[in-house]
C-alpha cells in the first residue's frame, strides 16, 4: 500500500503557485537564435507543470477526497496502517488517506525517507505486539520494511528513528511460537509465514545497514528461538550462520542445564524449536552444514540434541561430512567427535521432551561413516587420528545393527567396483587394510554378541571373496586367472571337506578368530592358484607342476599347515632363490604375513 | 596601383550595434527567467504541503527544473557577453 497525506490549504496554495509559474514560463520567450536552447528548456519545464503536476494537484484540491468522513479511502486510526500515519494525522490541518491510482500516487513506489521516519517513530512509541497482531498489519509492515531495506535513504531514516529492533524480533518470535504451538495445519503455517515475512524485512534492513554480522549480533541478544527465527530469515553466509547457530544452541543448553535460569519458552511450546529453525536455515545455505559440524565436533550434543525433527540434524551431519563438502582431516575429527560422544553417552534419554533420544541417532553413524570407509582402516590416512582410535570408532559404529548394515552394504558396493577401478584408485587405496579392519572388528563384535559359528563362517567366506577380488587387481597378468582359480579352489575344498568343515572346538571367541583366518587362507589360496595358472601358461613353471595344495580340513593349525604345505610344494617344484619363487612368496603371504602365526590350535 | 582596402564604417557599426542589441535581448530574457519564482514553488511543494511517493516525485522534478532554469539563465548571460565581446572587437 502507498499513501498520500496532504494539507488542503497548503495544497491549494501550491496549485496557485504552479499556475502562476506556468503562466510566467509561457510568456518568458525570446526570438533570438542564441536563446533557442533556453526556450526549449523553459517549454519543457512548463509542460511538466501543466501536464503532470497541476492535474494531480487539481484533482486533489478539487475533490478533497478526505473531506468526507465516510469515504472508504480515508483511514481510521486503530490499526498499524493507521498508526503508521498517526503522527502525520496529528499535525494540524492534515488529513490522511490511501492514495490509489486516481490520485496519481504510485503504489509500488518505495517509501520516502520521511515515510520511513514516520514508520520508525510510530513503532518506537507504539505497542509492537498490538501493531503486529493481525496478518494484514504484518503484511503491510513486511512490505514497508522490505522497501525500506532496499532504499539507502529510507533505511537510514528508519534505523535512525527505530531503536527497538530487538523488541520487534522478540515480539515476532513469540508470535511465531504461539502460532505453531500445538498446531500443524495450513492456517498455523500461514500465520508463521506472515511473521517470517516481517522478520525477513527486519533482517534485510539490519543486513543492508550493518552487514551480516550485524544480524548475527542482534540475534545473539535475543532469546534463542527469537534469534533463530531472525536468522532463519537472514541470508547469512555459511561461517556466520554456523557461528551464530553454535552460540544460540549453547544458550539453549545453558538454559536447560542451569536451574537458576528459567527454561526457554520453547521448552513449553510445541512446534519447531531453535534447533529446527537453525538447521533448516543451514540446509539451504551452501557450506553451512560443514562449517557447523566442524564447529560442534567437541560438543556434538548441540547437533544431536537440539532439534525436534530428527531428520534435520541427520541431514546436516550427512551433508556436512560428505566428502564433496569437507576436507578429510576435518571429516575425521568430526566423525571421531560424534562417535566418541555417543560412546560416552550414559543416559538413553534426551534432555528435553522435544529432543530425539540418542539411540535413534546412533544408527545414523553408519551412514556418516560409509563415505569414509577406506579411511577407517588405511595405514596411511588423511585423518589426523591414530589407527587404533579409528579402529575403535569403526567397532563402535558397527555395533549398531543398522549402522552395521550400512557399512556392509558399502563394502559390498566397493567390492563390486574393484573390477572397474585400479589398485591406485580411491577404492584401492587403503582398501585391503579397511577390509581387514572391518573383518577384525566384526569378528570381535560377533564374539561379544555370541553369534553362531555358522553365521560367522558364512560372513567369513563372503569376506574371503572380497579379498580375492582385491587380490585380482594386485596380480597383474595373474588377475585374469582369478575366476578359474576360484573355481579350482572351491572344487578342491569341497572335495576335501574344508569348505563345509564343522566349527572348530572352543568357545565363540576362538571360533571367530579361526574363521577369520580361514577367510584369509582361502583368499591367499585362490590368489596363489591364479598365480600358478598364469606362470604355467607363460612357461615360468614347467607344464607338469601340479597346483598348490588346497587347505587341509584335518589340519590342527590351519595357518601353520597352509604355510608348511606351500613351502613343501614350492621346494619340490620351484628352484630355490629364483624370481618365480619370490613372486610366488609375494602372493602366498599377501594377506597373512610369513611371521603371522595365526590363531594357533583351538582347544575345546 | 589599385585602391587601398578600407572598411565600411557604416556596415561595421551596424553589425556591432546588432550584436549589442541581441546581447541586451538575451540579458533581459535571463532577467525575466530569474523572475519566475521557481524557488518559491519548490518550497511550496515540500513536505509541509503533502507527503507520499507522488509528492516526492513532484518535489524532485520541480527542484530539477529550478536548477536547470537557473543554469539556463546563466548561459543566456554568457551568450550575451560573447556577443558584446564580438561587437567590441571590431569588424571580422
Amino acid at each position: 500500500m502507498s499513501y498520500l497525506a496532504y494539507d488542503l490549504e497548503q495544497l491549494r496554495l501550491l496549485r496557485s503557485a504552479m499556475r502562476t509559474v506556468a503562466d510566467e514560463l509561457r510568456t518568458t520567450t525570446c526570438d533570438d537564435p542564441a536563446a533557442a536552447p533556453a526556450t526549449q528548456r523553459i517549454t519543457l519545464a512548463r509542460l511538466h507543470l501543466e501536464q503532470q503536476w497541476l492535474p494531480l494537484v487539481d484533482r486533489l484540491a478539487a475533490a478533497d477526497p478526505l473531506a468526507d468522513p465516510f469515504d472508504t479511502s480515508r483511514l481510521s486510526l486503530h490499526d498499524l496502517g493507521e498508526a503508521l500515519l498517526r503522527l502525520l494525522h496529528d499535525r494540524p490541518g492534515w488529513l490522511l488517506g490511501e492514495a490509489g491510482a486516481p490520485m496519481g500516487a504510485t503504489g509500488a513506489a518505495p517509501p520516502t525517507p520521511a515515510e520511513a521516519a514516520v514508520l520508525a517513530d510510530a513503532m518506537r512509541h507504539g505497542d509492537l505486539d498490538e501493531l503486529t497482531d493481525t496478518r494484514v498489519e504484518r503484511q503491510l509492515l513486511a512490505a514497508q520494511l522490505a522497501a525500506i531495506a532496499a532504499d539507502p535513504a529510507a533505511r537510514a531514516a528508519f534505523v535512525a528513528g527505530f531503536d527497538r529492533l530487538d523488541d520487534l524480533a522478540t515480539v515476532l518470535g513469540r508470535r511465531r511460537q504461539r502460532a505453531l504451538d500445538g498446531h500443524d495445519d495450513d492456517d498455523a503455517w500461514a500465520e508463521a509465514a506472515s511473521v517470517d515475512r516481517v522478520l525477513a524485512g527486519l533482517a534485510r534492513i539490519v543486513t543492508n545497514d550493518g552487514g551480516p554480522r550485524a544480524v548475527a549480533d542482534l540475534a545473539l541478544t535475543l532469546d534463542p528461538y527469537d534469534g533463530a527465527a531472525l536468522v532463519h530469515q537472514a541470508a547469512l553466509d555459511a561461517d556466520t550462520l554456523a557461528d551464530v547457530g553454535l552460540r544460540l544452541l549453547r544458550q539453549v543448553r545453558e538454559g536447560r542445564e542451569d536451574a537458576r535460569i528459567d527454561q526457554w519458552p520453547e521448552e513449553h511450546f510445541g512446534g519447531p524449536n531453535t534447533g529446527d529453525l537453525l538447521f533448516e536455515t543451514m540446509l539451504r545455505t551452501p557450506g553451512a552444514p560443514t562449517a557447523f559440524v566442524i564447529a560442534v565436533q567437541d560438543e556434538p550434543d548441540l547437533l544431536w540434541w537440539s532439534a525436534t525433527d530428527a531428520d534435520l540434524p541427520e541431514a546436516v551431519a550427512l551433508i556436512g561430512t560428505d566428502p564433496a563438502n569437507i576436507a578429510p582431516a576435518d571429516a575425521g575429527a568430526v566423525l571421531h567427535g560424534f562417535t566418541d560422544w555417543f560412546r560416552q553417552l550414559g543416559a538413553p534419554w534426551a534432555p528435553s521432551r522435544h529432543v530425539v533420544p540418542p539411540a535413534e541417532y546412533r544408527s545414523f553413524l553408519g551412514d556418516l561413516a560409509v563415505p569414509w570407509f577406506a579411511d577407517y582402516g588405511a595405514i596411511r590416512s588423511d585423518w589426523d587420528l591414530e589407527r587404533n582410535a579409528r579402529r575403535a570408532d569403526l567397532a563402535f559404529v558397527i555395533a549398531d545393527p543398522e549402522a552395521r548394515r550400512a557399512i556392509f552394504a558399502e563394502a559390498d558396493r566397493i567390492a563390486a567396483t574393484i573390477d572397474r577401478d585400479g589398485p591406485g584408485s580411491s577404492t584401492g587405496t587403503g582398501l585391503v587394510e579397511s577390509f581387514g579392519m572391518l573383518l577384525e572388528v566384526d569378528e570381535e563384535r560377533k564374539v561379544h554378541e555370541a553369534e553362531t559359528a555358522k553365521a560367522s563362517w558364512d560372513l567369513s567366506w563372503k569376506w574371503a571373496q572380497l579379498f580375492v577380488k582385491y587380490a585380482a587387481k594386485q596380480l597383474d597378468d595373474a588377475g585374469t586367472y582369478i575366476t578359474e582359480a576360484t573355481e579350482l579352489f572351491k572344487r578342491a575344498v569341497e572335495a576335501n571337506g574344508w569348505l563345509n568343515a564343522p566349527p572348530p572346538p572352543g568357545d565363540v571367541a576362538v571360533q571367530a578368530e579361526v574363521e577369520r583366518y580361514r577367510a584369509l587362507v582361502a583368499a591367499q589360496s585362490v590368489a596363489l592358484t591364479a598365480t600358478y595358472l598364469s606362470m604355467r601358461d607363460s612357461g615360468a613353471l614347467p607344464a607338469g607342476v601340479p597346483p598348490p595344495p588346497p587347505p587341509n580340513p584335518d589340519a590342527a593349525d590351519l595357518v601353520e599347515d597352509f604355510k608348511r604345505n606351500y613351502q613343501l610344494w614350492k621346494a619340490a617344484h620351484v628352484p630355490e632363490g629364483s624370481d618365480v619363487g619370490h613372486d610366488l612368496d609375494r602372493v602366498a603371504f599377501m594377506f597373512i604375513s610369513a611371521t603371522d602365526d595365526g590363531p594357533g590350535v583351538p582347544t575345546g | 596601383m589599385g585602391t587601398p582596402f578600407t572598411s565600411d564604417p557604416f556596415t561595421t557599426d551596424a553589425f556591432a550595434d546588432e550584436l549589442r542589441r541581441r546581447a541586451a535581448l538575451l540579458r533581459r530574457f535571463a532577467t525575466r527567467l530569474d523572475g519566475v519564482d521557481l524557488r518559491g514553488l519548490v518550497a511550496r511543494a515540500g513536505t509541509s504541503t503533502w507527503i507520499g511517493p507522488a509528492p516526492d516525485d513532484c518535489y524532485a522534478d520541480l527542484s530539477m527544473q529550478r536548477s536547470t532554469l537557473a543554469s539556463t539563465a546563466d548561459q543566456l548571460r554568457a551568450a550575451a557577453r560573447a556577443l558584446e565581446s564580438q561587437a567590441s572587437a571590431g569588424p571580422r
